[in-house]
């Protein structure tokens, strides 16, 4: 999992510039016992702060296991570990929170979260 | 001016369907055995692009795309401002069997991807006679939800834009990003709640897993290709199915996903063209027996 350079490397992302403009909210990752919450502002990363956290507020959370988020960044997931919604349907990864912003703001956060991988 | 100009034609049809006149798009090249190909849910048929654009494809096989009613260009009939998209699997098999009798094509191939592939088991069940040989890509009896698709018809969600987002992950990553990225924008430009509405047709009544073992494979051969990093439609979702039904023959093609056809053209038809030999060697020889 790649978190360092994470917010530049996000925030000069091209694809990201341009597709996920003007895109605000907050998710919680929790992965395994950690957890880190992103703050998006107006379509750029603009804080990442590492857990733990009492009642954290954000817009909605994607928990999952230590393991399943390591498989997720490996630079070359295997087939079924490329995506968080392979992980829906294994229930690997749970979605918490308001599903409406989730689904707003889905093109930004899945780019987003492309960028905790490693480069092969 | 270095211009290409595609062999690629599109022309629109019309046909009756539920009492109203459905103007359909399709787009067609080549010549030889009709293959008639169905797009996935929420897109159309510009997926088809490379195959109809393939020399080795076309010079045996004229290949024929069409857009459902309420995708692409085939707009929704007069009166759908008040209406709702929701595919069921006797409207889906009307209109492919609508498109072909307007067309006058005989003993076409099908090969449909995702809800196409799903259809195609309907079509192997109730209408094997009318098709040469059944293509599913992404085909299987049914699938779990594990995503609600109604939050692509929410009025504070851009529909098109978060539809290309959910699927945008079933494709391989290691397809060129051209394509993969071509893939999403069809998705983008899908009509409201269209994608939803297929859905409908994948996720709720279509499941076809107490019925999948009345297909009779000697009455028309069934493929099942299926991308390996489709997690929606999942290689063990059609094996699944595949064991279900004597002669079906699995195909697991490496370094696909969920959009084989369009997320990486050249690799999808180097695995088709076996399947398509098969079946013409096939046919052949019934004609020479």
């Amino acid at each position: 999992m790649n978190w360092d350079g994470f917010i530049d490397r996000v925030n000069s992302d091209p694809v990201i510039a341009q597709r996920g403009a003007d895109s605000s909210f907050r998710v919680l990752l929790g992965m395994g016992e950690r957890e880190r919450l992103i703050t998006v502002y107006a379509g750029r990363v603009v804080s990442v702060t590492d857990g733990p956290f009492v009642m954290p507020q954000c817009n909605f959370a994607l928990l999952g296991s230590s393991e399943a988020w390591a498989r997720f960044c490996s630079p070359n997931p295997a087939p079924g570990d490329q995506d968080i919604f392979a992980y829906f349907r294994t229930k690997e990864v749970l979605l918490a929170g308001d599903t409406r912003k989730f689904y707003a703001h889905l093109m930004y956060l899945k780019l987003m979260l492309l960028h905790l991988r490693s480069q092969a | 001016m270095n211009a290409i100009l595609e062999p690629v034609t599109g022309r629109y049809v019309h046909f009756e369907h539920g009492g109203r006149t459905c103007r359909v798009y399709f787009e067609e090249s080549g010549q030889g055995i009709p293959l008639l190909c169905l797009h996935t849910a929420g897109a159309d048929t510009r997926q088809f692009r490379g195959l109809l654009n393939a020399p080795v494809i076309t010079d045996q096989f004229r290949v024929i795309a069409f857009d459902l009613p309420w995708h692409g260009k085939s707009s929704p009939p007069a009166g759908w401002q008040s209406e709702t998209w929701r595919l069921t699997s006797a409207t889906y098999c009307e209109l492919i069997l609508g498109f072909m009798q307007a067309l006058e094509l005989n003993k076409p191939i099908v090969m449909g991807c995702s809800i196409g592939g799903r259809v195609c088991l309907n079509l192997a069940l109730d209408y094997a006679t009318k098709f040469r040989a059944i293509i599913g890509l992404q085909s299987a009896a049914g699938t779990p939800r594990y995503y609600d698709p109604a939050w692509l018809a929410h009025p504070e969600v851009n529909g098109p834009v978060a539809g290309a987002a959910t699927v945008m992950g079933l494709m391989c990553p290691d397809s060129p990003e051209a394509d993969r990225w071509e893939t999403l924008w069809h998705y983008m430009q899908g009509g409201p709640g269209v994608f939803a509405g297929d859905l409908y047709f994948y996720q709720v009544e279509g499941d076809l897993r107490r019925r999948v073992e009345n297909i009779d494979t000697r009455v028309t051969p069934l493929y099942l290709l299926t991308g390996e990093y489709d997690y929606s439609c999942s290689p063990q979702d059609t094996q699944d199915t595949a064991a279900q039904i004597p002669g079906a023959q699995v195909r697991i093609m490496p370094g696909l996903g969920h959009f084989p056809m369009s997320e990486n053209p050249q690799a999808f038809i180097s695995e088709l063209l076996p399947v398509l030999n098969e079946i013409v060697a096939a046919h052949e020889a019934g004609i020479a027996g």
